[in-house]
């Protein structure tokens, strides 16, 4: 081939030449410079498609891992204040044990009850708890108070104002977890298994459903003895005091000196001049009571039949008269929205009955009552009283289990952000490791090829020069 | 002796000086571009016939030659025009790619990351002021990156339109240029000399030229080139032809040429590269971004839309985008809303309106049912202004604004109502008798209904004017014609559609509400019994709804008894769950064993729980619910801009809504109005995920990576080729130089050997002389 170069032709090839080392020199110092192999995206298309894609992954993890730490708080807050009503019920469960107690006397069940009060108190308090100003068990509603006293029905009961809302943050793309639980869980989960009825009346629940929640009082009121006993007695206020319901017969045996009521013992008539010989007080097996007045008394044997009208009423205002032939009388009380059948035919003495809906009774509903039960213990029966306050223990011992096992999903679900934190922090980590590799210079290559590059030019100046001295001017004279 | 000796030996000086002049012309131009090295072709001159002798006469100087190789010339014009396209087009490429800002931080990617990290941590506490001004921020800086990256664009269009406009002002000149060296060429090779110098020059002005435009040229044999550049003609026999550049009303840049009609159209050169990137690529890009920005819009404000703010709802919204006046009349109320000029479609579908009373705490939810394609704005208006409570108007810019009356706000969230029995007719305390399927009902004009009534009996007929089919008549329709019975008013009696099923009650409740329906030629097609006496009773079933739907697709859930009985009860008794389709979803046991007021399970997410009370189901008892899977499925708040997060259409408009940066309460992220609520935050949050139907089926992640990996992408290829076009030009221009290169050393050779001839020519010239002297010694 006959290549025939020329001046331009060789200075075009050292100029190009340098220019192309001096390109590669910069390249290689602008890479340790700012330590990156991508400076834009031309430089690797895909490497800018891989790192972006790592970094919105990287910025996502990021997030997630934000939202488990900003919620840590509330959890542990959560926790502690569980765990200070675990500490409160197990306080009242002794106190109510205590009140149970058949050697106590009136005031001092009446001090118990007090103590009671203060621990409902205390309930709400921690019921109410907050962090920052967000309340913690009030559900989604998390600005006010989720617990608030109120006068339902004449009575200072606790009322949940909070929702059912579950806050959720997402930890992971598909993947979301509550942070907290609603009040109503925890303090009020209603499992109902029922109605139950605790007196002495003999009543008995109907065959349709019952409704409602917590504790009502039934009360079954005597509206007057019918019948005359015979034999010169009276009944005492026309038998407006008397407790018996439906017939009892009434025996008096002049010879062996016995009045007997219904299925009752037989007990010795009154002697003249005793102190209740105008104001006798005779008793059925159950209890139910007649008054007799025995000043008329004429000596002899008699035998009649005393009917005790009764009406019964749920919310205390209203009173519904039995017939003792229902089977499934129906009582609604419809402020509180409870209804209740009975069955009426064994009624046989006037009283209260604590309906009480099991498994539907909120903390706050079981300690009130017990509290106001030992406050009241005067007015009830001993059996009546022991009754009731085991009913209102067992109801504070599903709702503690209740507590606990509140307590137990929060330990279930700290643990869980526990273990995604972790796992997201090694992801993080592999990750950022992921970047590095697609986006950083490695120094080490880059330094060599900085050095490379500087020698390459080096060479190139020095042929380049020696190229261009070389002429035949040199050498002609 | 003959005299042609002296002039043989002049002849000989003369053309040594020549060739040594030509030595010294390619010696000094050696470094000139374009020069193409001259040399001198003599030739002997002819022979004299002298004294017997054919005697050569001596050298003459032919002309002067240049060394070119056409071919090549022409090989380099167009390589440079090759190479200057793909420079100018590198540079505007690299331009767009540092817009862009990645993978560095500063990106629009940083910025997406930014507004999702601030959601995420809204969304963690959703009620905190704060964190609320801070989404509120990066939302504006989201929006602002894009309005900056589409300006960029935008100078970037305009100046590569200037370009363009320079650049065809350089050529234009050159093209004049052009036409003077013709003019010099053919005056000069008129008498037969070559103009070399001038060709050279001309040469590097075709050269230059083709850098600006694509041209073709042909030398005529008057030594004029001539050049076309498109097939249209530039440079003429006596003149040149004026380029302009015109800017369309896109941006793009459009070509002509004086003398011609139609648009030039140049295949290369630096302006055929900006022509297409004004008209191509860069409008291209700004339309990916629109795309994005618009997208983004949508998708984001849907789910915004629908949320409630801080507040509980909304006493006043104005819409942002104003409805137009289509048809030009002057009146914006006729408008059809599909076609009212609202920069977003509004589709066929529901939208759900709730109203909340301040005092009492109740909400009540509405449905309006819109028809884009055939329900005007004016309608549209007046039936939210009927929902009671609202009162909605355009104003005087022509958005749309809605208020409240005082002590109500509203909403468009998606609630689920808790308590759906709203006319008490499933177990309610009033007595009922329902239809027990649902309508339309084959009735004829002239049947009748007799009822029985506390007042005594009376009869309600139907008229043929009181349905739109008679034949099909609808439970709203009939319900309509007996509530406007004065018989049937003053009984004490009411009629209700629910779930499309007529339902007739008494409106008092309790067990002495009572009513019959004695007989009436209307029974039968309402599947009802003659004789029937119903009564009302104590209690109410109050069924309540907790939970929320979770379910894709919105739906409505029918509930009937399976039967009739007492609830908690009779054993055995059943409530059956209907979906929109009438398809069963689950029956629920409500009898014996049933605890009443506990929650049963629906599905979904929903739970039930029923009250005491008796269902009937030959009484035909039923409730229905609607489950909103989206409030809005018309998109009609997105298109008009009601109470969304961005406003704007495109990248250039794209801000965030100027009340939410004032008061950032007003930012409605809570699904159900309660403070801790934050599922609206977690549908937004979702987005980043989620396929988006506008982007191609892309997600906004994807998208953006496929943006900047395709500019990423047209820069390394045109880098690529660039390279191999610049290796093709410089082994082009080696070529020439090869060619018509001057070599010195070569020219200092030929200096030597003319320098001897000339010195051999004077030495003869000497001799000649003393011959002559010698001569004239002799006389």
């Amino acid at each position: 081939m006959n290549v025939r170069p020329t001046q331009s032709s060789r200075f075009a090839l050292v100029n190009s030449g340098l220019s192309l080392n001096f390109a590669k020199l910069a390249l290689s110092q602008e890479r340790i410079a700012t330590g990156k192999r991508i400076l834009r995206p031309s430089d690797d298309v895909i490497g800018t498609a891989k790192s972006l894609a790592t970094r919105k992954q990287i910025s996502q993890i990021g997030n997630y891992r934000k939202a488990i730490d900003s919620s840590r708080p509330y959890f542990d807050s959560a926790n502690s204040s569980l765990q200070d009503v675990s500490g409160i019920l197990t306080e009242a469960r002794a106190l109510i044990t205590q009140g149970m107690n058949g050697t106590l006397n009136d005031s001092d069940r009446a001090l118990i009850g007090g103590q009671l009060d203060q621990l409902v108190d205390q309930l709400v308090d921690v019921a109410n708890s907050q962090f920052g100003d967000r309340y913690l068990f009030g559900g989604t509603l998390t600005k006010e108070p989720p617990f608030a006293f109120e006068t339902v029905n004449g009575a200072r009961q606790v009322v949940y104002k909070g929702d059912d809302g579950v806050q959720r943050i997402k930890i992971g793309s598909g993947t979301e977890i509550g942070v907290n639980i609603p009040g109503s869980e925890i303090f009020g989960l209603f499992e109902y298994a029922g109605a139950k009825l605790s007196g002495l009346t003999g009543a008995t629940l109907g065959t349709s459903a019952n409704q409602g929640t917590g504790y009502a009082d039934l009360i079954f009121r005597q509206d007057g003895t019918v019948g005359t006993p015979g034999a010169g007695i009276a009944l005492v206020n026309g038998g407006a005091d008397d407790t018996i319901l439906q017939d009892n017969l009434l025996t008096v045996d002049a010879t062996a000196g016995t009045v007997t009521l219904g299925n009752g013992t037989a007990v010795p008539i009154p002697e003249v001049g005793d102190d209740d010989y105008a104001d006798f007080v005779v008793q059925t097996a159950d209890g139910a009571e007649v008054r007799l007045d025995f000043t008329g008394f004429t000596g002899v044997d008699t035998s009649a039949t005393l009917s005790g009208a009764g009406s019964v009423s749920l919310d205390g205002v209203n009173f519904t008269p039995m017939t003792f032939t229902e089977t499934d009388l129906e009582l609604i009380d419809s402020d509180t929205g409870t209804v209740v059948h009975l069955d009426t035919t064994n009624v046989n003495r006037a009283g209260n009955e604590l309906l009480s809906f099991s498994g539907g009774v909120s903390i706050f509903d079981a300690l009130q009552g017990a509290a106001s039960d030992l406050k009241n213990s005067g007015g009830l029966d001993s059996a009546d009283f022991l009754a009731r306050m085991t009913d209102r223990l067992g109801e504070m011992e599903r709702n503690q289990e209740n507590a606990l096992s509140a307590l137990g999903t929060l330990g279930a679900r700290s643990q869980r952000l526990n273990d995604s934190a972790e796992r997201l922090s090694s992801m993080d980590l592999s990750l950022q490791g992921v970047l590095s590799q697609i986006e950083d210079a490695d120094l080490a290559t880059v330094a060599l090829e900085l050095s490379r590059a500087e020698q390459t030019l080096q060479l190139a100046q020095m042929t380049g020069s020696r190229l261009l001295q070389n002429s035949l001017l040199n050498f002609l004279r | 002796m003959a005299s042609i000796g002296l002039n043989i030996g002049l002849q000989a000086l003369l053309t040594s000086q020549s060739a040594l002049d030509i030595v010294g012309n390619n010696v000094a131009n050696a470094n000139t571009p374009g020069y193409s090295r001259q040399n001198l072709s003599v030739s002997a001159r002819g022979a004299l016939n002298l004294r017997g002798l054919s005697i050569g006469s001596g050298v003459r100087a032919d002309v002067v030659n240049r060394t070119v190789d056409s071919l090549l010339q022409a090989r380099l014009v167009s390589q440079s025009s090759s190479m200057a396209r793909l420079d100018s087009q590198l540079d505007v490429m690299t331009s767009i790619e540092a817009l862009l800002g990645e993978p560095g931080g500063l990106g629009l990617s940083a910025g997406l990351d930014s507004f999702f990290g601030s959601l995420s941590e809204l969304s963690s506490s959703p009620s905190e002021l704060v964190l609320r001004s801070g989404m509120v921020q990066s939302a504006g800086g989201l929006a602002s990156q894009l309005n900056q990256m589409a300006s960029g664009l935008g100078t970037l269009q305009s100046d590569t339109a200037n370009q363009v406009q320079y650049n065809i002002g350089q050529a234009n000149l050159i093209a004049a240029d052009l036409v003077d060296m013709n003019g010099q060429i053919a005056e000069i090779e008129a008498s037969g000399v070559p103009a070399n110098g001038l060709r050279d020059q001309r040469q590097q002005a075709l050269q230059q030229l083709a850098q600006y435009v694509n041209i073709g040229y042909t030398e005529g044999s008057n030594g004029i080139v001539r050049v076309t550049v498109g097939g249209r003609l530039l440079v003429g026999e006596t003149r040149s032809f004026e380029m302009k550049s015109e800017v369309d009303q896109n941006g793009g840049v459009a070509l002509n040429i004086e003398g011609s009609m139609i648009p030039l159209n140049v295949a290369g050169g630096a302006v055929s590269g900006l022509e297409s990137l004004s008209q191509g690529y860069i409008p291209g890009l700004q339309q990916n971004l629109d795309d994005y920005a618009r997208n983004l819009i949508l998708e984001m404000n849907r789910i915004n839309s629908t949320g409630v703010p801080a507040s509980g709802g909304f006493t006043q919204l104005t819409a942002e985008h104003a409805v137009q006046d289509q048809d030009q009349d002057g009146q914006l109320r006729d408008e059809l809303l599909a076609a009212a000029g609202l920069p977003f479609d509004v589709n066929t579908g529901a939208l759900y309106v709730n109203i909340t009373n301040e005092n009492t705490g109740a909400t009540n939810t509405q449905r309006l049912e819109i028809d884009a394609s055939s329900m005007t704005v004016g309608e549209f208006i007046d039936e939210l202004s009927a929902i009671p409570g609202l009162n909605a108007g355009l104003n005087g810019s022509g958005k749309l604004q809605l208020n409240s009356n005082a002590g109500v706000k509203f909403d468009f969230g998606a609630r689920l109502d808790a308590t759906p029995d709203e006319f008490g007719s499933f177990g309610g305390g009033a007595a009922s008798l329902g239809s027990g399927t649902p309508g339309p009902f084959a009735l004829s004009s002239g049947d009748s209904f007799d009822f029985s009534g506390p007042l005594g009996a009376f009869s309600v007929s139907v008229a043929t004017a009181d349905f739109a089919e008679i034949s099909e008549a609808t439970a709203e329709e009939v319900a309509a014609v007996l509530n406007n019975d004065s018989n049937f008013q003053a009984n004490g009696l009411r009629a209700v559609d629910v779930g499309g099923r007529l339902i007739v009650q008494t409106m008092t409740a309790g067990p002495t509400a009572t009513f019959d329906v004695a007989g009436g030629t209307a029974l039968a097609a309402l599947g009802w019994t003659p004789g029937t006496t119903v009564t009302g009773q104590a209690t109410s079933v109050n069924p309540t709804l907790s939970g929320g739907y979770s379910g894709g697709n919105s739906d409505q859930y029918s509930f009937i008894p399976l039967g009739d009985g007492t609830i908690g009860t009779t054993p055995g008794l059943e409530v059956g769950v209907y979906d929109q389709n009438g398809l069963l979803v689950t029956t629920l046991p409500v009898g014996e064993g049933y605890e009443p007021g506990t929650d049963l399970e629906v599905g979904y997410g929903l739970s039930v729980s029923f009250d005491f009370g008796s269902l009937s189901a030959t009484d035909g008892d039923v409730f229905s619910v609607d489950l909103l899977a989206d409030s809005d499925t018309t998109d009609v708040l997105v298109a008009f801009g009601l109470n969304g997060l961005f406003t704007g259409t495109d990248a250039a408009t794209i801000a965030v809504r100027a009340e939410l940066e004032n008061d950032p309460n007003l930012l409605a992220v809570s699904g159900s109005g309660a403070s801790g609520d934050n599922q609206v935050l977690l549908d937004m949050l979702g987005l980043q995920t989620q396929v988006v139907e506008g982007l191609n089926g892309r997600s906004f992640n994807e998208s953006y990576n496929d943006f900047v990996g395709d500019v990423g992408f047209k820069v390394s290829s045109t880098a690529n080729s660039r390279e191999v076009e610049g290796y093709l030009m410089q082994n082009l221009e080696l070529r020439r130089e090869q060619i018509s290169g001057v070599n010195v050393d070569e020219e200092l050779v030929k200096m030597i050997e003319f320098e001897q001839s000339f010195q051999a020519a004077s030495r003869y010239i000497q001799v000649l002389n003393d011959t002559y002297n010698d001569l004239l010694q002799i006389i």
